[in-house]
């Protein structure tokens, strides 16, 4: 496995109490595949993928990422560990608006000894005629390619997506799907995403269904459905 | 209820509103030593307006004889009068007072050093009076009188004891120059010490005892303010040539009545205030002027810095608050009440500073003025009268200013933002029309992002630029003071040496032999004549006075001549050295000759003199000869010196030779001078360090406030590159990072900038004086300014450091969702 989470606990101090984001999560994502966190609102998904994907801190637990430990990170590890291996897409998109679509990917480029072409990617994500062209020239379908190839550019191992296509149509959505689910097939990038949507769950290998910071329900796919076969909703 | 909310939302921007609240009391403290200053140039200038009013005048008689008269001409108890008044005094005749000259004459007044030992006795022999027939006399009085200590001396019909002999001191001259004091002929006066029951004895109403007459006009009553040049001028009021001091029980001197004892009639002179334009008035008013312009101009554009950063801070405040305010309007809190409660707040935060502000520079104004109004002549100056009022009311001027300057910019503008917007803090930026990044293309990745955040944060790096410009001005400043007079002071004091000099001062158609006889050549000799006359700007009156000085300085560094070029002027020249000032003054150039009267004749013979060389040099008009040219040139008996200087400490015996082989020469050490200038000295040291304190905290302040805007502006961004794996030092060296070579440059930039513009300054302000000062700035000392201001950036780069620490990517993140 390539991460392997146990009795992952995050509490938030409310008022005179304490809410448990997560209560003793065990849950683990394979290489290579494409993972989907489902859930209401407040069920703790986004809190498990901010964990698993160093930008947040558990109280306790152990999440092991290739056999090593990252919940004991400190900060500066932490950023190697964002840096080496994994990329973030959130739900909106979180470009530089004063950047170009182009330095924006530079800005995943520069971190990355294994790099990625960058006109290879702007290709991949089809949008090499709006290289020039800043965040707000473009659609929300085109700035969420532009996360994603910000993202891919650093060729990580791994691409946490916090509801990549919340905020689109169905047609930019499937887009988006499309091409995450081409990325996960063409480079081998274990993808991990948490959804709203039900129906993205028939493009997953595997399903964690969440409620209250507990998992439900862990269902495993054994066939995957393209980003275009599935319903949306 | 409104303000409850306001300020429980300001909390969490504690950082920032400190950092305001500083920025404040920095502005307030330079509105305050603005005022400071203004109001002590203002009195000065003030001051000199009313001195240099020339219809006003004062008399007053001194009561010598005519063999007094040349030595009173001679002696230097009224010399330095004129430089330092920028006056004119004429001697005029009175009836009874017969000379062979004109009686035109130019006469100072010796510069008045409160260091001195004043009105007190130096015993040289016996005892100090203290029973009720005895007195005191002076040692050459006792000689004269053929008498010895324990004889009797009548004195108006009364017998008295001679307890001793010793030396007295007058208002107008210290101790060290108490064998020098102008003392009458002494079979005609007897200056005495009595005991106070012998003073009282005395008639003091007697016909035989004659006070001076004084003349008052307008010229001394300036603002019927005191000041310690009046107490001068009072004590020069009931100035007596000679005192009777009175002991006390203690046998200490006393001052309380003072008189001569005169044994026959008088003449005497009058002093009378030159009443014609005196031409360095207009300079000195320009110059007064000058400076208070660039101080103010200094003050305000510092004031505005400040003021501004602190209105840009606020602005990053306001805007931190939108989610907050956006939450309120949408509970339905009207604009109105919204707005009254974020600017009370501020205009709470902008009270606090300013008074505090206002009260530091109010203190620190108290604190200048009590240590160093003797100094610096600020004793009862209306300085503090007004300045702490003077500073809450600019500054509560300047509060308006900036609350109305964000309302209007800050407050009303996100208030009036859509409420959804607010709530889900939508940036309401306008997105960029250009593609900056494509002019810095072939940069690495980091320097093209660095610039492009500079530009994109370009008023807020302009401010910290000024910021930084204004700090490095100021420590540069600090060590640009620190090195000019310590340049000055090394090329004075530097070396051993000896040397001799003529100094000629101011003074027309001088003829009298006996005076250079008796070794006394203080004089000064007419121009008559220069090359290309008819190209001056002003004709030649007449009344042109060169300044000569002549120096046997072959192994000295005294006067350290240089060329217009830098290069020393060595004193084997046949010939003469002019000062740029007399060179411009006058159109010559090198190698004209000009013509000059020779004072030291009766006949007042003229005299061709030919300018070998120019000097940049920092003294008035003067021209400068070789000792022995200048002797020979003038026929002047070889050992006709009237200084003697030495960079050694004199024993007693050496100055009494010294002295004993020319009476009339004056002898400087310059252990002495280094004494006398320890207090300036250590006054500009502090000066420097609190200069240098101020530097630092600006720049600080500027560094720290404008990297945390930045950062707190930037944090999205900021947490979009930490999430990517950017660690917090990348990312400060991406945000920040490139204001240190920013501060480098900008340092760096200044030190060229800064010498140039002072010595120009300098130059300008002083042009119409002919007189300029080297500005020297040492580079070694410059690289500690450098210093200083990279451990100030590094401070603010930590702290800053930590902001970027503390960013939770998960929060900051899902906030803008």
């Amino acid at each position: 496995m390539q991460y392997e989470c146990h009795n992952l606990v995050k509490k938030y101090h409310s008022g005179g109490g304490e809410l448990y984001a997560l209560k003793n999560v065990d849950v683990n994502f394979e290489a290579g595949k494409i993972s989907t966190i489902l859930g209401p609102s407040g069920s703790g998904k986004t809190t498990l993928l901010n964990m698993v994907s160093g930008l947040d801190k558990i109280d306790s637990g152990e999440i092991l990422f290739e056999g090593k430990d990252i919940s004991g990170y400190s900060e500066s590890k932490l950023s190697k560990y964002r840096r080496d291996n994994t990329g973030f897409i959130f739900q909106s998109y979180n470009l530089i608006s004063t950047l170009t679509v182009r330095e924006n990917i530079e800005l995943g480029e520069y971190l990355s000894k294994n790099s990625l072409s960058i006109d290879e990617i702007l290709e991949e994500v089809g949008l090499t005629e709006h290289a020039e062209k800043f965040p707000h020239q473009l659609s929300g379908g085109q700035q969420q390619r532009v996360a994603i190839a910000r993202v891919l550019v650093k060729n990580p191992k791994v691409m946490f997506c916090d509801e990549p296509t919340g905020a689109l149509d169905e047609e930019s959505g499937r887009k988006v799907l499309e091409l995450l689910q081409n990325l996960n097939s063409k480079y081998g990038t274990t993808l991990v995403m948490v959804t709203h949507n039900p129906n993205i769950a028939d493009m997953s290998h595997q399903v964690i269904y969440f409620k209250n910071g507990e998992i439900q329900e862990i269902k495993t796919n054994t066939e995957v459905m393209s980003a275009y076969e599935i319903e949306w909703s | 209820m409104i303000n409850k909310i306001v300020r429980k939302s300001m909390n969490k921007k504690k950082g920032l509103l400190f950092a305001i609240i500083v920025l404040l009391i920095i502005s307030a403290v330079f509105v305050g030593i603005s005022h400071f200053v203004y109001d002590t140039m203002a009195n000065n200038y003030e001051q000199i307006k009313i001195d240099s009013n020339v219809e006003d005048f004062r008399i007053y008689t001194l009561p010598v004889d005519d063999e007094q008269f040349d030595q009173i001409y001679t002696d230097d108890v009224i010399s330095g009068f004129e430089n330092k008044f920028s006056v004119k005094l004429e001697l005029e005749e009175i009836a009874n007072y017969k000379s062979d000259d004109d009686g035109e004459r130019n006469y100072s007044i010796i510069k008045y050093n409160s260091e001195d030992q004043i009105n007190t006795i130096i015993l040289d022999e016996g005892e100090l009076p203290t029973g009720k027939n005895q007195i005191l006399i002076q040692p050459q009085a006792l000689v004269q009188a053929g008498l010895s200590i324990g004889d009797s001396l009548t004195i108006d019909g009364t017998d008295y004891t001679i307890s001793g002999t010793g030396y007295l001191v007058e208002y107008l001259m210290s101790a060290d120059f108490a064998n020098n004091v102008l003392y009458p002929n002494f079979d005609k006066y007897m200056p005495v010490v009595m005991s106070p029951s012998a003073y009282n004895n005395l008639d003091v109403d007697s016909d035989h005892l004659t006070f001076n007459e004084v003349y008052k006009g307008k010229f001394f009553k300036y603002n019927d303010k005191q000041s310690k040049r009046m107490d001068i001028y009072e004590k020069m009021v009931n100035y007596k040539p000679l005192n009777i001091p009175v002991l006390d029980d203690n046998g200490m001197p006393q001052i309380t009545k003072t008189g001569q004892l005169v044994t026959e009639e008088v003449n005497r002179f009058l002093f009378v205030l030159d009443r014609q334009v005196n031409p360095t008035i207009s300079s000195v008013e320009n110059e007064i002027q000058g400076s208070q312009t660039t101080f103010i101009f200094l003050a305000t554009l510092l004031s505005i810095i400040t003021i501004f950063l602190a209105t840009i801070l606020v602005n990053s405040v306001f805007k931190a608050q939108r989610r907050e305010m956006g939450i309120m309007k949408a509970e339905g809190v009207s604009i109105p009440k919204l707005g009254f409660g974020f600017a009370l707040y501020m205009a709470i935060v902008i009270a606090i500073g300013s008074t505090v502000g206002a009260c530091i520079s109010t203190f620190a104004a108290e604190v200048f003025r009590g240590i160093y109004s003797e100094t610096f002549m600020l004793k009862d100056y209306a300085i503090t009268s007004g300045t702490i009022n003077l500073v809450v009311n600019d500054l509560l001027k300047v509060g308006i200013v900036m609350l109305v300057i964000i309302y209007f910019v800050s407050i009303r503008k996100n208030l009036n933002t859509p409420t959804l917007h607010l709530v889900k803090n939508i940036n309401s930026e306008k997105a960029p029309k250009h593609n900056i990044g494509r002019f810095f293309k072939k940069l690495s990745f980091v320097r093209k992002y660095q610039l492009n955040l500079v530009l994109r944060n370009l008023s807020k790096t302009v401010l910290l630029a000024f910021a930084v410009i204004v700090s490095s001005f100021l420590l540069l400043l600090g060590v640009l003071m620190y090195d000019s007079v310590h340049g000055m002071m090394d090329d004075m004091y530097g070396e051993n040496f000896k040397f001799s000099y003529v100094v000629m001062y101011s003074e027309n158609n001088i003829k009298n032999e006996d005076e250079v006889e008796n070794g006394m050549i203080s004089k000064s000799m007419d121009l008559v004549s220069v090359p290309r006359e008819d190209q001056l700007e002003e004709p030649l009156t007449g009344n042109e006075t060169v300044n000569f000085e002549a120096y046997d300085f072959d192994n000295s560094t005294t006067v350290n001549l240089t060329d217009t070029e830098g290069n020393k002027l060595t004193n084997d020249y046949d010939g003469a050295i002019a000062s740029s000032g007399f060179m411009k003054n006058y159109n010559l150039q090198i190698g004209d000759t000009i013509t000059v009267k020779n004072p030291f004749k009766a006949d007042g013979d003229e005299v061709d003199i030919e300018i070998v060389a120019e000097t940049s040099d920092y003294f008035l008009p003067y021209v400068y000869m070789p000792l022995d040219t200048f002797q020979s040139t003038f026929n002047i008996r070889d050992d006709m010196i009237n200084g003697y200087q030495s960079t050694e400490s004199l024993t007693a015996a050496k100055k009494k030779e010294i002295l004993k082989a020319d009476p009339g020469a004056f002898v400087y050490e310059a252990a002495d001078m280094e004494e006398m200038m320890g207090d300036s000295l250590r006054i500009l040291n502090i000066v420097i360090i609190v200069i240098a304190i101020l530097a630092s905290i600006i720049a600080f302040v500027a560094l720290y406030s404008i990297s945390s805007v930045i950062i707190e502006s930037n944090s999205k961004t900021i947490s979009v590159m930490k999430v990517l794996g950017y660690s917090s030092k990348e990312v400060r060296t991406m945000t920040i990072g490139i204001y240190k070579w920013l501060v480098i440059i900008i340092y760096l930039g200044s030190i060229p900038l800064l010498e140039y513009s002072i010595q120009s300054a300098v130059n300008t302000a002083m042009a119409d004086m002919d007189f300029s000062i080297p500005i020297n700035l040492n580079y070694g000392l410059s690289l500690l300014g450098l210093g200083i201001i990279l451990i100030v950036y590094l401070i603010a780069s930590n702290l800053t450091y930590k902001k970027i620490e503390k960013i939770k990517l998960s929060e900051s993140l899902k906030a803008d969702e």
